[in-house]
């Protein structure tokens, strides 16, 4: 059964005329979703796929440090006239380097779309590098990194989620390290983007109201000239962390931040619906029980880190690690006995809430960008989202709880703030 | 109204796309129809935040008074949102309150309803009040803990002073959270939360028919006596001199805070549209200011802000480095300050550009049918409807002359706060040459 939120978006979408489209021009492949009527908005996402795969050590930084250093000159809009020309569509060009890939997008008015695109192809395809670019974006880059660990809790985030990737591609951050950063060189960059830049590795998303045959001339005579090359996009291997342990970082806050990694089957594993779900409902149990029953913390759940390989993380800010950990245990002892029973409408809700958050992304053309992109690349078909809630529906408490048994165990552990409190014991039950 | 209506607000697209009423309550009801998806925001929005703090006894309480109004009705909001698949959450804010759903629209009355017990239903018994205050403590200690939390308070304090940081600060201390009475919660509550002081938006996925819903919902409530009647209109005292302060944290890099007391909506309405236009001019990517110290390597990033406010809003020049740039970009901000107020500071294209970038992220944020309830919601809060139904329009017909004369008015010659937050090891090295450059800004 299709959900009913989800079947009454598609009904407005087709009465409004919307259209899904998947085509290749040149080697690229693109998928386009057309918007009449709902905005003057358009996104654009460049898929450049592969992320950590794609870089060492040594050169972790490269795709971004290219695509920021673009935005200082290319050969259609030499230096300052690459943001000048930007700056009169009024939209804006970035990027995102993350683990499975890197976005290069822009989002302007429908208006502006050739021009937009004249300037955000040339940056990808014909950079020039300039030297004092390059070095302000080097440096900003550097301050990034420095700069990660900045509030506590993302410390903690970060350490944990370090240590569970050891060994696994992701362990090289696709904004690269303080080394490896300093040590790119122009010829490196320029090297890179011959050999990276090539359509096979590519995967366009377009969103908002453009006719198909515009965005299919913009591609021909710009990305479509580019080499095909021979890369062939897959999902990462799944992270497994073979045994849990704790980082503690002493640190003089007036409160302690704990965060727990655990690993997860990949996004192409029959598991990965239950999992998804699971992690969903361990999060709402422990809000409910730490933060509303007992008030040991502001802040407390349980976040899926949405990737190829895919990873969860349970999180808290308390004053009181000891006995929040050991309400944590408890829930999870719980749900480990055969007979433990749900509340009543439980799973329902938990299904209601994902396909709310489904559709209220759809909302804008950035936001279906983004949608179309992720089920694209992570479950093979644009509209799979759809029918990932359909999934998603058909996952029983059983399943649920088989998937918590299965990948909520050896947990990474990071603890920042005052260690003397640090429950060490309760952090190592499981 | 529409015989009211000026030249400039006939071109708004915000207004176009607004629709209202008042009940005779006194409650006023905003509704923005976007059909892009069968969902909807729902915001009931009150003017009763951290500026109700000057009445004595009342420190802590708006946001206490947020936070407790969750277990409204017995408690029921949370399940009773749960099974309308509703996200929600709440703000306080220096001017406003603000409690927000978004649900699937086919919920639309349900989830007004819902939002109506949530108002209206408080729960101030002593074991709710004793939850939430640990729950608002555990907050606080969050804030405490974070390194920007820490510069932006350091920074009120020097921009408002002791007395203005009561009115400006919407968290409350500690000491006042724990010392709140039921009595006052409720006197505070009954004062505040009556819906001639309060605004209901919704925005999504709806029809004409949405207001009899919120009519149905709302209109009993009964009205009560103005709650701002009286209070004083402005308890922000004048900076009447520079401030500067280092201080130092767990941090990586160099972060300088200058900040200026703003125009105030109330008293000062048309310089509230230039200070937007010109954090525009400051901000965007071929600035004058951005070439001068982004290009050049001195910082890692410089933005300008001003915050609408019913009562003087904020201006903030935020910028960061790394330690090793701190003495270089301590002087260069000191500079640029100067050169900020310059007749000859931007041009007639770099105002063009300016005001289409501010265009293009009106619709941009528009889009989001939650984004534009927050937007109005927010703007209601420190000023009326009628301001965000004109504000594109406004913003559109800004002149080179209006920004100048803000420029001149808030920010040339007057005295700012300045707060520069340094890791430890960076002041022992550079401290004191930051220190002598902070010394060396004059008045721009």
């Amino acid at each position: 059964m299709i959900i009913p939120v989800i079947a009454v978006l598609a009904v407005l979408t087709q009465q409004r005329g919307d259209s899904l489209m998947q085509y290749d021009v040149g080697g690229v492949r693109v998928v386009q979703q057309q918007r009449p009527a709902t905005s003057q908005m358009v996104a654009v996402e460049l898929y450049l796929l592969g992320g950590s795969r794609q870089i060492t050590a040594d050169n972790a930084g490269i795709e971004p440090m290219y695509l920021a250093t673009s935005g200082y000159g290319t050969t259609k809009y030499p230096g300052e006239l690459a943001r000048r020309a930007l700056a009169r569509t009024g939209g804006s060009i970035s990027y995102d380097a993350s683990d499975d890939w890197t976005t290069f997008e822009f989002h302007g008015l429908k208006a502006d779309f050739d021009s937009t695109w004249s300037i955000f192809a040339d940056r990808l395809m014909h950079a020039t590098l300039d030297s004092a670019g390059l070095a302000v974006v080097r440096q900003r880059m550097l301050s990034a990194v420095a700069r990660q660990a900045t509030s506590p809790e993302a410390l903690a985030f970060h350490l944990a989620d370090s240590a569970t990737v050891v060994g696994h591609p992701y362990a090289n951050s696709p904004d690269g390290n303080a080394r490896s950063l300093a040590a790119i060189t122009p010829a490196q960059l320029r090297k890179y983007a011959e050999e990276q830049f090539v359509t096979s590795r590519m995967l366009l998303v377009v969103a908002g109201d453009i006719p198909r045959a515009q965005v299919e001339a913009a591609v021909q005579r710009t990305l479509a000239t580019l080499p095909h090359g021979a890369y062939k996009w897959s999902l990462p291997e799944p992270i497994k962390v073979a045994k849990g342990g704790i980082i503690p970082v002493d640190r003089d806050v007036s409160t302690n931040y704990i965060v727990g990694m655990v690993g997860g089957p990949s996004r192409a594993d029959p598991d990965y619906g239950a999992y998804e779900r699971a992690l969903g409902f361990l999060g709402g149990w422990v809000s409910y029980i730490v933060r509303e029953q007992n008030a040991l913390s502001y802040a407390a759940g349980v976040s899926v880190y949405e990737r190829g390989a895919s990873s969860g993380a349970l999180y808290m800010s308390t004053t009181n690690p000891d006995s929040a950990i050991k309400l944590v245990n408890m829930i999870l002892k719980e749900l480990d006995e055969p007979d433990a029973m749900i509340p009543r409408g439980t799973m329902r809700k938990a299904q209601k809430s994902f396909d709310a958050q489904y559709v209220a992304e759809s909302e804008t053309a950035e936001g279906q960008a983004t949608l179309l992109g992720r089920a694209t690349l992570y479950d093979g078909d644009p509209g799979a989202a759809a029918k990932r809630a359909k999934t998603m529906s058909n996952v029983a408490f059983s399943d649920l709880k088989h998937s918590l048994r299965v990948y909520f165990k050896n947990i990474q552990y990071a603890y920042v703030g005052d260690t003397t409190r640090m429950p060490r014991k309760e952090m190592t039950k499981r | 109204m529409c015989a009211l209506a000026t030249p400039a607000a006939s071109q708004s697209i915000l207004a176009a796309s607004v629709r209202d009423t008042t009940l005779q309550n006194g409650l006023q009801v905003i509704v923005v129809p976007n059909t892009s998806a069968p969902f909807v925001t729902v915001e009931a929005v009150f003017r009763s935040g951290a500026f109700v703090q000057q009445v004595q006894g009342y420190e802590g309480l708006p946001h206490l008074i947020e936070h407790l109004l969750f277990r409204s009705d017995g408690g029921s909001f949370s399940g009773d949102a749960d099974k309308i698949a509703a996200s929600w959450n709440g703000v306080t804010s220096t001017e406003c309150v603000r409690y927000f759903m978004s649900f699937p629209s086919a919920n639309t009355a349900k989830g007004i309803d819902i939002m109506s017990r949530l108002v209206r239903k408080p729960d101030f018994s002593k074991e709710s009040i004793e939850a939430e205050k640990k729950v608002v403590a555990g907050e606080m200690q969050r804030h405490a803990s974070d390194p920007e939390s820490l510069l932006l308070t350091e920074a009120d304090l020097l921009l408002w002073g002791n007395v203005g940081l009561t009115v400006k600060s919407p968290g409350g201390n500690l000491l006042a959270i724990n010392g709140a009475t039921a009595d006052k919660l409720k006197e505070m509550y009954n004062r505040f939360y009556v819906p001639n002081n309060a605004a209901i938006v919704i925005a999504g996925d709806v029809d004409s028919t949405v207001f009899t819903v919120v009519a149905k919902a709302f209109g009993s409530w009964k009205r009560g006596d103005d709650p701002l009647a009286k209070l004083s209109p402005s308890p922000v005292v004048p900076l009447s001199a520079v401030q500067k302060k280092i201080i130092t944290a767990e941090v990586k890099d160099v972060t300088f805070l200058v900040r200026w007391q703003g125009p105030s909506v109330t008293k000062d309405a048309a310089a509230t549209y230039a200070a937007d236009v010109f954090s525009g001019l400051v901000n965007q990517r071929v600035s004058a200011t951005q070439k001068r110290l982004v290009d050049t390597g001195i910082l890692d990033d410089i933005y300008l802000s001003y915050e609408t406010l019913r009562d003087v809003g904020p201006i903030d020049l935020y910028a960061r480095t790394s330690p090793d740039r701190a003495v270089a970009a301590a002087e260069a901000i000191g500079d640029e300050l100067a050169l900020l107020v310059k007749p000859d500071y931007f041009g007639a294209e770099d105002l063009t550009l300016a005001k289409k970038w501010q265009e293009v992220s009106t619709l941009r944020g528009n889009e989001r049918a939650a984004s534009a309830a927050d937007a109005i919601a927010t703007l209601w809060g420190s000023a009326d409807l009628a301001y965000y139904r004109t504000y594109d329009a406004r913003m559109a017909s800004q002149t080179a002359d209006d920004v100048h004369s803000y420029v001149a008015k808030y920010i040339a010659g007057k005295p700012l706060a300045v707060v520069v937050r340094m890791p430890s090891d960076a002041w022992n090295q550079f401290g004191v040459s930051v220190q002598r450059a902070l010394g060396a800004w004059g008045k721009p």
